[in-house]
């Protein structure tokens, strides 16, 4: 087990502010991205005796973060039929930010826009604008083809133009609990 | 700026912002554990509670097999004609012709076995855990207490699902009463029981490997139960309930004609293999449960 652990360790350690980044960017919260990213984290610790070849891990965790996220979405579908300031908010937890106002808002834009669309599409949008993943890559990840990725970025690239046309950037305000 | 533009720029606050006061790596793997590395001291309410859960589940499912049997028997030897119809006074009309009334009976048995079995789990984990790790006292009653939970609730809908589903208790008649009896005969109350075995190694393997795993069995398990009980449903009452049409508006009716016994048996088993995923399921993520939750105390 210890052997295990430093193997996870090693192989974690140069990922691990990334796919805590990528696991809060397909959240609606910060806190939830963090819950996500522990239980993938768990989820793959437990399983690293099935990965063989090391240089796999990068693909292999995020495809457990994207696992674990799609689990999280199906059985969290009630949240949808909550209005999105409430499942947005980061209630709860101190993750007060050193970042500047301006980012607060637009992350917050961010995420209320990238909450509404389906999973696949979320994914799929935040490998490739904020993580910079190629397109083939993304494929190999979701399992698909490479055009029903690029489908995919395409959908959800027009339904996230047609979300900010409808709620321009001043009125989404700032939450209470994300001011610095 | 353009559409595009807005949230192009928002997407790069929000990543930014994602990977600010991010947890640090030794934080990460200080909250990894794998059930091997589970300390022996975890706190003590946790085992506790799983432990009791798990004895009372699997009590309740002992006494819904012993009640089962008991009704088997009495169905078999003593009284075949449950289902025949109250013709009597009180208290002849509570019980013959009230298949409901038996299964209310045995679902209050369970509850009550439950809860005395709750109450008499939680002493023995109190007197045991003080000589015996207490880890150990909850991993040892998995086995017997998952195949017990799992194999009563199935054979009582397998019983139940006959009694309701196959005989019926109103749209045979008395024309067909006797045909309908067909599947207590001892033939097939030879079926039932290996069925019920059935029931007790199908539990077992489900919750181990299957359902664990693929919690939407779950859900396969209830549409198929919910198809087949419509089935039932519509045999028993005739089509578009005729009978409660000829009961209650004395509608000159036709009775729809029973079904055959092939598909009246296979019915039993479908529901009852549906019933085998829902409740194995349901238990498979009860347990699930008690994991995770014995591995985030650790």
């Amino acid at each position: 087990v210890d052997a295990r652990r430093e193997r996870f360790a090693r192989l974690i350690e140069p990922l691990h502010d990334r796919v805590v980044g990528f696991a809060r960017c397909l959240c609606r919260s910060t806190a939830d991205g963090d819950d996500l990213f522990q239980e993938a984290m768990v989820r793959a610790f437990a399983k690293l005796d099935g990965l063989r070849d090391d240089a796999a891990f990068r693909r292999w965790l995020y495809r457990i973060v994207v696992s674990v996220h799609r689990t999280r979405s199906r059985r969290a579908f009630w949240r949808r039929l909550l209005p999105l300031a409430e499942v947005t908010e980061d209630t709860g937890v101190d993750y007060r930010s050193e970042s500047n106002p301006g980012d607060v808002a637009a992350s917050r834009r961010a995420r209320t826009a990238l909450a509404r669309l389906p999973a696949v599409q979320r994914e799929a949008i935040v490998l490739f604008e904020i993580e910079d993943w190629q397109i083939d890559e993304i494929a190999a990840l979701q399992r698909v083809s490479t055009s029903a990725v690029k489908s995919r970025l395409a959908r959800g690239r027009a339904r996230l133009r047609a979300l900010y046309d409808e709620a321009p950037a001043p009125a989404v305000p700032a939450a209470a609990g994300e001011t610095p | 700026m353009t559409g595009d533009d807005r949230i192009s720029a928002d997407f790069a606050a929000l990543a930014r912002r994602a990977r600010d006061r991010v947890p640090p790596l030794v934080a990460t793997l200080a909250k990894l554990a794998t059930p091997a590395e589970f300390p022996a001291t975890l706190p003590r309410f946790v085992l506790e509670r799983a432990y009791v859960h798990r004895v009372a589940r699997g009590a309740g499912g002992a006494m819904a097999l012993a009640c089962l049997a008991a009704l088997l028997v009495f169905l078999g030897v003593v009284e075949p004609n449950l289902g025949g119809g109250a013709y009597g006074g009180w208290p002849e009309q509570l019980v013959y012709g009230h298949k409901a009334l038996v299964a209310i009976a045995l679902l209050c048995a369970v509850l009550v076995v439950h809860l005395v079995a709750s109450r008499i789990a939680e002493r023995r984990f109190e007197r045991a855990s003080v000589r015996v790790d207490p880890l150990q006292l909850v991993t040892g009653v998995d086995a017997w207490t998952t195949v017990l939970a799992v194999a009563g609730a199935m054979a009582s809908v397998l019983v139940f699902g006959m009694l309701f589903v196959i005989v019926g208790d109103h749209s045979f008649e008395q024309l067909v009463i006797d045909e309908s009896w067909r599947p207590l005969r001892p033939s097939t109350f030879g079926m039932l029981v290996v069925l019920i075995v059935a029931a007790l190694v199908g539990g077992w393997f489900a919750m181990r490997r299957v359902l664990v795993e693929r919690p939407m069995a779950i859900f396969a398990g209830f549409v198929v139960l919910l198809v087949v009980a419509s089935f039932g449903l519509r045999f028993d009452n005739g089509c578009l309930g005729e009978h409660y049409r000829h009961m209650y508006f004395e509608e000159a009716v036709t009775t729809t004609p029973p079904p055959p016994d092939a598909i009246r048996i296979a019915m039993t088993i479908i529901g009852t293999f549906a019933v085998y995923l829902v409740v194995g399921g349901m238990f498979a993520r009860a347990r699930r449960r008690e994991l995770a939750e014995v591995a985030h105390r650790g």
